[in-house]
């Protein structure tokens, strides 16, 4: 739309500039008209030429050898006299031509009624700017009449002032529609002007579309004043040429209007790169700390907000990285169920009092053990055993309280609670007896001796918390029970009972499934006045699927 | 003009008894107006003895002919003095009296005689505005009209006249507006209307600043 609006206003600019060219060009040709007739007045009183032409010994040679020289001094292209009565006396361009009617009359009936005038004359088939002035001695006694032709140099100087393309043609002859006289253009352009002129008319002072060569001109033509027949004009400014400007404009806004877009595209990149780059990196540090990967860092140094993000994100998963170190090393020292129980609440002292199954588990004969091997197959054949049995009291839901030399104390029902604890803690035991039998045909496969153990499990309300100093601490039970649970451990040693697992009669009670039990009778039980009876427990009831 | 009367009686006493007429004589324009610088002059049928000789003088001054028409008898001689300060080239190309007068100041040594009947017109080829008229006649009856476009030729021998009027910007010949009269004792009115050119000339000397 722009485009358009910019086009139809250049069209209004070089219609314009047309009239205002048409207007220079009728100035220019006026102007020169008077240059040439003041310079045929001048001529006019050469007094010379005026004694060769009147004075008494006359001879035509003489005279038009005078008018020549006179046509030198003016630059005219012919110059003829006509006596006062209209007989043709002397002509430059046909000197033998004489004695014959003047052939453009009305030009000295114009010049009796106005002195000195010009006009345009077709003579021979070309094109004159005319003068005419009295030859005068010093009364008027001839015209003087020298002329300019009007030919293709000419036409270029005029486009020279005016920037017009100029094309004089004459329409005297209606057979021939128009013959061209003169014209600024030469070429395929000219002989395209011809063709033209044989098909279309032109309305005189209309602005008109001609196309020559492929060439759009804007066209305007001037009829010229003619003493014989009509000539006219026809201005013509390149429409193509014209625009050329308003077509640079235009490219050089779409140049620059891409330029723009392309710059601000660009710009867009690297800023949505300068955000989302790093926010992409944080979104892959997010889903790496979700998997568990502490150790990664984002990496974006930008001195702004999102370098600042990036510093926190890293400060964070350093200190997530830490508290999982905290978290994991907590796990290794305290059991995993205690770690995350001392993590989720407030680590201070203080306990309170639960229902707690407490599980009591020895290798017997250790001492024995430790004398036979070197310390480190001790601790070796140690370690097995009890990350085989802490995984198995784990898998129940039970949290190793602590291990005392070869002894593991677990708890179930501290820090949480289980419906089932009883019934945890006896499966516990039962397993840790079969695994024991596996971890035994291990051992007699390395040359180790095999482990015996014993097991004791006691239910009871002990007091549970965290116990110690303020700077270092222990989440464990105290209480009586605990201590019976050690005790019954202790009665496997028994011979009699020949058994590996012994149970009170509490946690017998509290158990919800069915097992194999052996009475063992009574113990006495520090701090309690009534015995406790005891039972060995040999193995669960299958129950039917 | 007031004087006319009595010249008229002062030459009707000096010719004593020899019978004489007069024309009064008015030149018009095709418009109308009265027109000056006319040459009235009258052909007797008879042929005229030539009178006595004037000496006729036609000066250069302001840069001007003075006076700008002049009616000769033929044969007469004429003196161009130069009155200016600056020299002048009076020349003529009419068929009737060729001549030039090559720069000069001052009162030229010989006179120039115009022995042909016609028109001639005066020019100076170095001042383009510069020109005057004689009228050659065959006639010692001759006058030229005032600015009242009226003359009046008198002391006319009583006979048979052709009367005819030129004038610088006549188209034509004068013999086309000659008139005949028979003259007695006495006086005749005529009337002329001329056919003129218009006058394109510059009259006056540019002034010498140019303006």
């Amino acid at each position: 739309m722009v485009k358009r609006a910019n086009r139809q206003h250049a069209l209004a600019q070089i219609e314009a500039s047309l009239r205002a060219g048409a207007h220079i060009f009728e100035k220019l040709i006026e102007q020169r008209n008077l240059q040439i007739t003041s310079a045929a007045a001048i001529l006019s009183r050469d007094h010379a030429f005026q004694v060769a032409f009147a004075g008494a010994e006359q001879d035509r040679a003489t005279t038009l050898s005078a008018l020549e020289s006179l046509q030198t001094r003016s630059k005219a292209d012919l110059v003829l006299i006509a006596s006062l009565d209209k007989e043709l006396l002397f002509d430059t361009y046909r000197p033998a031509l004489h004695g014959v009617a003047f052939p453009f009359p009305q030009l000295i009936e114009k010049a009796e009624t106005s002195g000195n005038t010009y006009a345009f004359v077709v003579l021979e088939k070309e094109l004159y700017a005319m003068a005419i002035t009295p030859l005068r001695a010093p009364d008027p006694i001839a015209w003087l009449c020298p002329a300019f032709r009007i030919n293709d140099a000419f036409a270029r100087e005029i486009k020279a002032y005016s920037n017009l393309e100029i094309t004089f043609f004459d329409q005297s002859d209606p057979r021939k529609i128009n013959v061209l006289l003169a014209t600024t253009f030469d070429g395929k352009e000219r002989e395209a002007l011809v063709s033209t002129f044989q098909e279309r008319a032109f309305v005189p002072q209309r602005i008109t579309d001609v196309r020559l060569n492929g060439e759009r001109y804007v066209s305007y033509l001037l009829p010229l004043p003619t003493e014989t027949g009509s000539a006219a004009v026809l201005l013509q400014r390149s429409l193509d040429r014209e625009l050329a400007p308003y077509l640079r404009l235009e490219q050089t806004y779409l140049i620059l209007a891409l330029l723009g877009l392309g710059i601000s595209a660009a710009v867009g990149v690297w800023i949505a790169r300068g955000v989302s780059k790093p926010v992409l990196q944080l979104a892959e540090g997010a889903r790496k700390i979700g998997q568990g990967d502490y150790q990664h860092r984002v990496n974006v140094n930008q001195p702004d907000e999102m370098g600042l993000l990036a510093a926190s994100f890293n400060h964070m998963s350093k200190g997530l990285a830490e508290r999982d170190q905290v978290r994991d090393l907590l796990g290794k020292v305290v059991s995993p169920a205690v770690a995350a129980e001392l993590l989720r609440k407030d680590v201070k002292l203080g306990g309170e009092e639960r229902k707690v199954t407490v599980l009591f588990s020895d290798v017997r004969s250790f001492t024995t053990m430790c004398e036979a091997f070197a310390p480190q197959e001790v601790l070796g054949i140690l370690n097995r055993y009890f990350t085989r049995m802490s995984a198995i009291v784990e898998a129940h839901g039970g949290v190793v309280d602590k291990y005392v030399g070869d002894a593991i104390m677990a708890l179930f029902g501290a820090p949480l609670a289980n419906p089932d604890d009883a019934d945890r803690a006896m499966e516990t035991a039962l397993e840790m007896c079969e695994a024991l039998d596996e971890l035994n045909a291990q051992q007699h496969l390395r040359g180790h001796p095999a482990i015996n153990i014993g097991i004791g499990i006691n239910t009871d309300v002990v007091i549970a918390g965290n116990m110690g100093s303020q700077t270092r601490l222990n989440y464990t039970v105290i209480g009586d029970g605990v201590n019976l649970s050690s005790r019954l451990e202790d009665l496997t040693k028994t011979p009699e009972y020949a058994t590996r697992i012994i149970i009170s009669s509490t946690t017998l009670a509290k158990a919800k499934g069915r097992y194999h039990t052996r009475p063992l009778g009574e113990v006495a039980v520090k701090g309690k006045r009534k015995p406790t009876k005891i039972y060995a427990l040999l193995g669960r009831v299958a129950t039917p699927t | 003009m007031r004087f006319w009367p009595f010249v008229l009686i002062a030459v009707w006493i000096l010719c004593g008894r020899a019978q004489a007429g007069s024309i009064l004589v008015t030149v018009k324009d095709g418009r109308g107006t009265l027109v000056s610088d006319a040459v009235v002059y009258a052909k007797p049928n008879e042929p005229v003895v030539s009178l006595e000789k004037k000496q006729v003088v036609i000066e250069q001054r302001d840069r001007q002919f003075v006076p700008y028409v002049t009616a000769i008898q033929v044969g007469t001689s004429v003196t161009f003095p130069n009155r200016d300060s600056v020299r002048h080239d009076v020349y003529s190309l009419s068929p009737a009296k060729e001549f030039e007068l090559p720069l000069y100041a001052g009162i030229p040594t010989e006179p120039v005689t115009f022995d042909k009947e016609g028109f001639v017109t005066l020019g100076c080829s170095i001042h383009d505005w510069m020109v005057a008229y004689i009228a050659v006649l065959p006639t010692p009856y001759f006058q030229v009209t005032g600015k009242d476009g009226r003359t009046v030729l008198e002391n006319l021998p009583v006979g048979q006249y052709s009367v005819e009027v030129w004038q610088p910007l006549l188209k034509g010949a004068p013999e086309k507006f000659g008139q005949h009269v028979d003259l007695a004792d006495g006086s005749k009115e005529l009337l002329f209307t001329l056919d003129l050119r218009r006058d394109s000339r510059a009259k006056n000397a540019p002034l010498p600043n140019g303006g």
